[in-house]
């Protein structure tokens, strides 16, 4: 149901004082307005409840979410590109509208073959290597990351969750007092359980809407663009992906709008903002390169058989993506680490 | 400094976006106290998260507010170490630690998370218990990942990210 745009910006408003976004300004127009009444339903679930949903019980709802994910998927054992990744990921997060988190910002580079990525509540993202074959830069990288990182900050895991359940869990919360035992723990731990399986599930099955999707791409630009990265490099990712024609698998063809639509969203969103492309990133394509010849190397030895058979792509994974499509960046050769850094991936 | 890119040309324009979050959360000026609502954090030399940390600052810990700058506040620990903090990572004192709800009154996100109520580490580790198929070992090793502001500032700097040098 569409709803003036005048009214949708006073809802908005109204929706994200009671979320605890404070004034979103900027944001105001990136959200929709059917997104915003899905918003002001589970903020009157927390209004109803008398109370608001917390940094650290976002950050504990993550941790069960990212606990969830790890069953059905093991991180890379390159512990070097995993450093790299977490710097790419703390330069796009730290320029995001939420850069501390209550238990920080963290990313990780999963052994699977699956195009996709997910952000969990409070900041643990994760990106599985089937997508990174579809990136040929750093910028890339970071316009993915930026956009996992703009779901978090617009809380979109959240909000996906049944306004019933919030009311659930709330109902034993709202009037909790000191300490829990007894059938209040086990109340309230299951309607934890019910809210962490439901955001998983959005995540990893259900998608998000394509408005919120819209919404992380939108933001996405932004952030890509606020970090110092050519913001053009979703869009650029997103054509590789237009190209592939087997869209059979789980992961993103399942929970993500097609490719051909999120670009000319992006390519709008870009004009629109009057993002061109950033300055010389030679430097930072050759240590994506040598990164990527890092994992490459390694990635005989990468998983561990947990899971459901999403093992590691192995040497050879599908390379379509930047081998097969890339744009030509010149990235060079792919001879080690470039700069030096990849000496201070010990003691982690 | 300035970062390079046409991201910072328009930093004027952005900063409303980069406060969203931080607008509500940190509602102070010179002379207030704030409490540190995150769980770890450092005290910056500059309003930059790459800037050179003073000091490690924990959750709860309490700060005195000398000035702020965009999304960032001047602040002295109780050690009387002084520095920058981003207005994400504090809220106000004065939050109610022992309201719990009913009444008139609304429970806050900061009263919440600085009482350690709602969803904490109690149900996390009974959600545990009832479901010891999860390895959450994983998890910890993910939060144990992390990136220091000098590393950060030279990765940002080899990477052309940013334009000039931070003392």
């Amino acid at each position: 149901m569409m709803i003036p745009h005048q009214a949708s910006l006073l809802l908005c408003l109204a929706a994200s004082a009671m979320f605890g976004l404070g004034n979103l300004d900027d944001i105001v127009d990136i959200i929709e307005s059917d997104e915003v009444e899905s918003a002001i339903e589970v903020a009157e679930a927390f209004r109803e409840a008398g109370r608001e949903l917390s940094d650290s019980e976002e950050y504990y709802l993550g941790r069960a979410v990212a606990a969830n994910i790890l069953t059905l998927y093991s991180p890379s054992d390159c512990a070097e590109f995993q450093e790299y990744l977490n710097l790419v990921g703390a330069a796009v997060a730290l320029s995001s509208p939420m850069p501390a988190t209550y238990g920080g910002w963290h990313f990780v580079l999963l052994d699977s073959d699956q195009i996709n990525a997910m952000a969990c509540p409070g900041g643990l993202v994760f990106i599985c290597r089937g997508l990174l074959e579809q990136v040929s830069s750093e910028d890339e990288l970071a316009c993915i990351l930026a956009h996992e990182v703009s779901h978090v900050a617009l809380r979109h895991g959240i909000r996906s969750v049944e306004n019933a359940k919030w009311m659930d869990a709330f109902t034993t919360l709202g009037t909790e007092a000191a300490e829990l035992s007894g059938s209040d723990l086990d109340e309230i731990t299951e309607g934890f359980g019910d809210i962490a399986l439901d955001i998983t599930s959005n995540l990893m099955t259900t998608g998000y809407s394509r408005t919120s999707e819209r919404e992380a791409d939108s933001l996405a630009v932004i952030i890509a663009d606020a970090a110092g990265y050519d913001a053009g490099g979703l869009e650029i990712v997103l054509d590789r992906m237009c190209g592939i024609e087997d869209r059979s698998g789980q992961g993103f063809w399942q929970t993500h709008p097609s490719p051909e639509s999120r670009r000319s969203d992006v390519e709008d969103a870009l004009e629109e903002r009057g993002i061109t492309e950033s300055s010389d990133h030679s430097g930072r394509d050759a240590r994506f390169a040598g990164m990527i010849a890092v994992l490459d190397s390694g990635a005989g030895t990468a998983t561990s058989g947990r899971g459901t058979g999403e093992s590691g792509s192995g040497g050879s994974s599908a390379s379509t993506g930047r081998d097969g499509s890339s744009t030509g960046t010149g990235r060079g050769s792919s001879d080690s680490s470039t700069d030096g850094r990849g000496a201070e991936s010990s003691g982690r | 400094m300035f970062h390079r890119g046409t991201g910072w040309l328009c930093l004027l324009g952005l900063l409303p976006l980069l406060q969203a979050r931080a607008g509500d959360d940190a509602d102070l000026e010179a002379g207030d106290q704030a409490v540190v609502k995150v769980l770890d954090q450092h005290l910056f030399s500059q309003p930059l998260f790459y800037s050179a940390p003073v000091a490690e600052l924990s959750l709860g810990e309490v700060l005195g507010i000398s000035a702020e700058s965009g999304d960032w506040f001047e602040a002295r620990t109780g050690a009387g170490i002084s520095g920058w903090v981003h207005s994400t990572a504090i809220t106000e004192t004065g939050v109610d630690l022992a309201h719990t709800g009913g009444g008139s009154g609304s429970v806050s996100a900061e009263e919440i998370t600085l009482s350690g109520r709602g969803f904490n580490a109690d149900i996390e580790a009974s959600y545990r218990d009832e479901n010891p198929d999860l390895d959450f070992t994983p998890v910890d090793q993910m939060e144990r990942m992390e990136v220091e502001p000098g590393e950060l500032y030279q990765f940002l700097l080899d990477g052309n990210l940013l334009e000039g040098e931070v003392e």
